[in-house]
């Protein structure tokens, strides 16, 4: 357990970063190169999830490539924590996006989080192919299942 | 004259269209040439009835052209009579048609068929559905190292003396060229009814079915200028008299009771239900009005851009190109070192160019050559030398922003 616990705290440490300092220049509408190129390097800042830790029972359905997403939720602080991978860069950076934003939430704020307006808000949904966006609605989906199940 | 290919790009209204567009997905559709679409409207607008059963003359006129395309359909590919050509809605169709229609008249349990890695999901999944689950025994061709089909390993596996041997014209992925013809003669040889899924063939070269002396040949309407929800079923008749009707209903009947029914003669055996007549009718156009344009320099052409294509992205180190420069249809697949092909087809998305990235419905092929997919660049005779050239910058960008430097 150590190993995730480990995996979460680097994870979170490094979707603050994210959110606090990449997440601001995303939001200005640039070129689109100026876009990914600031979305491939969001996605180097995260750790690599190892083979052996991405179970076939986290993989999100629904992706041309594929992604995995384990939540947990620390009952005694009162907060939702994600852990991802993908095998496409661009999918682990517009999961990033949008884990950043509810990373650490309390359980009240994060059932009440509105999801869709996450990626919304970069302008990033329209920049991207309707297979990739399906593939970011099943993320959302699978979120959502989560807040009404929490 | 030589084969120019702005005048055959003209002709194709999807292009003024989109001009902002490269277009290189044409192994999955090609587009369409405006003799096609006025095929298609002037049957609705002036022609339409329904065929083979009219007791008025607009139903005869109907049937007529319906005929008629059967017709150039059997002068495209060489076939020697009209009736040997069976309207499918498509190549999976046909191919379903024919693994449902062999079982229990040529395959019996414990026989064996032959494919090939190359193969398609749909020369593979029809075989599987109708025969594996009836004890029929599926064999297969393996990969040399350089990707091309081990031909010593197909000699040998035919030594199992398989029923029938099914495999590609040319692979959808990797754009290869088959030698079907010393294919089709060594697997006759063991008795064998050879079936080539012409999808990505047809529109390579010019197919006589009777010098290739194959039992079947099948392929799309879409993938060769014609309209989606029509393809072709060839067989010899010998061949085709094997067949049990997958579909039963209307058109194919001769006599029904509630005890026996009695088949029509073919084709119409094979083509139960209303057809796709507008469909049919409007390839039956397309493929007499492509037979007679320039198919040598049509060929030349997309050769000559498969090579500039081919040598401008072997000589970019981070990628690792998949097919081969030579014996190939015209299709370029690779992929960026380390870098998912989805995330290269987005790339090349935000800059307009269609292309197809993933396992293109051929996972065992992908598990063979142990890549997760790959990006699809595929050619047609309308592509334009400026077109690969925008292709390739967009490649270059997409490099450039997934592993910069």
């Amino acid at each position: 357990m150590s190993f995730m616990n480990d995996c979460i705290a680097e994870t979170a440490q490094a979707l603050e970063h994210i959110r606090q300092d990449l997440l601001p220049e995303l939001a200005n509408p640039g070129h689109w190169q100026e876009r990914y190129r600031a979305l491939m390097g969001l996605a180097r800042q995260l750790p690599t999830l190892p083979e052996e830790r991405r179970p076939s029972s986290a993989l999100i359905e629904g992706c041309e490539s594929r992604a995995w997403l384990l939540h947990y939720f620390d009952s005694v602080e009162d907060k939702h924590y994600f852990v991802f991978e993908s095998d496409a860069r661009i999918v682990k950076a517009l999961l990033a996006v949008l884990l950043c934003q509810i990373n650490g939430m309390d359980n009240k704020t994060f059932k009440a989080c509105q999801l869709e307006l996450c990626l919304k808000e970069l302008h990033l949904t329209q920049h991207l192919s309707q297979s990739r966006s399906k593939g970011l609605s099943s993320v959302i989906k699978h979120l959502q299942q989560l807040q009404a199940s929490s | 004259m030589a084969f120019n290919v702005e005048t055959f790009r003209q002709q194709f209204p999807f292009f003024q269209a989109n001009p902002n567009w490269v277009y290189l997905d044409n192994a999955a559709t090609s587009h369409k040439p405006q003799i096609m679409l006025d095929s298609l409207q002037h049957f609705y607008a002036s022609a339409n009835s329904n065929i083979h059963r009219g007791a008025h003359s607009l139903g005869d006129q109907a049937t007529q052209l319906y005929e008629q395309a059967r017709q150039h359909v059997a002068d495209f590919i060489g076939a020697e009579q009209a009736e040997q050509i069976i309207f499918t809605s498509g190549t999976t169709a046909a191919l379903n048609q024919l693994a449902f229609g062999l079982m229990g008249t040529v395959l019996q349990p414990g026989d064996r068929i032959l494919l090939t890695t190359l193969e398609h999901h749909a020369n593979i999944v029809p075989w599987q559905l109708h025969c594996q689950s009836k004890g029929v025994v599926l064999d297969v061709v393996p990969l040399t190292v350089d990707h091309q089909l081990d031909m010593a390993a197909f000699s040998r596996l035919l030594q199992h003396q398989p029923k029938v041997v099914s495999f590609c014209h040319v692979s959808n992925v990797l754009g290869q060229v088959l030698p079907v013809a010393d294919m089709v003669q060594q697997a006759q040889a063991v008795g064998a009814l050879t079936v080539i899924d012409g999808a990505q063939g047809i529109l390579h070269d010019t197919i006589d079915v009777q010098q290739l002396n194959t039992d079947f040949y099948v392929f799309s309407g879409h993938k060769i200028y014609g309209p989606t929800g029509v393809g072709v079923l060839y067989g010899k008749t010998k061949a085709l008299e094997c067949l049990t009707p997958l579909l039963g209903g209307g058109e194919m009947i001769q006599h029904v009771s509630f005890d026996h029914t009695r088949y029509h003669q073919l084709p119409f055996r094979l083509e139960a239900g209303t057809s796709a007549i507008a469909e049919v009718i409007a390839l039956g156009t397309t493929l007499h009005w492509l037979a007679k344009q320039d198919r040598t320099g049509m060929r030349q052409h997309k050769q000559q851009l498969l090579q500039h294509g081919w040598q401008q992205l072997e000589a970019m180190p981070q990628l690792e190109l998949l097919s081969s420069a030579t014996n190939n249809a015209g299709i370029i697949t690779f992929n960026v070192r380390g870098e998912h092909p989805t995330d290269v087809a987005t790339l090349l998305n935000e800059q307009k160019i269609a292309v197809r990235a993933g396992q293109h419905c051929a996972m065992p092929l992908f598990a063979n050559i142990h890549h997760p997919g790959a990006v699809r660049l595929s050619l047609a005779a309308y592509t334009t030398q400026a077109e690969v050239d925008a292709a390739i910058n967009a490649i270059r960008m997409a490099v450039e922003l997934l592993c910069p430097s």
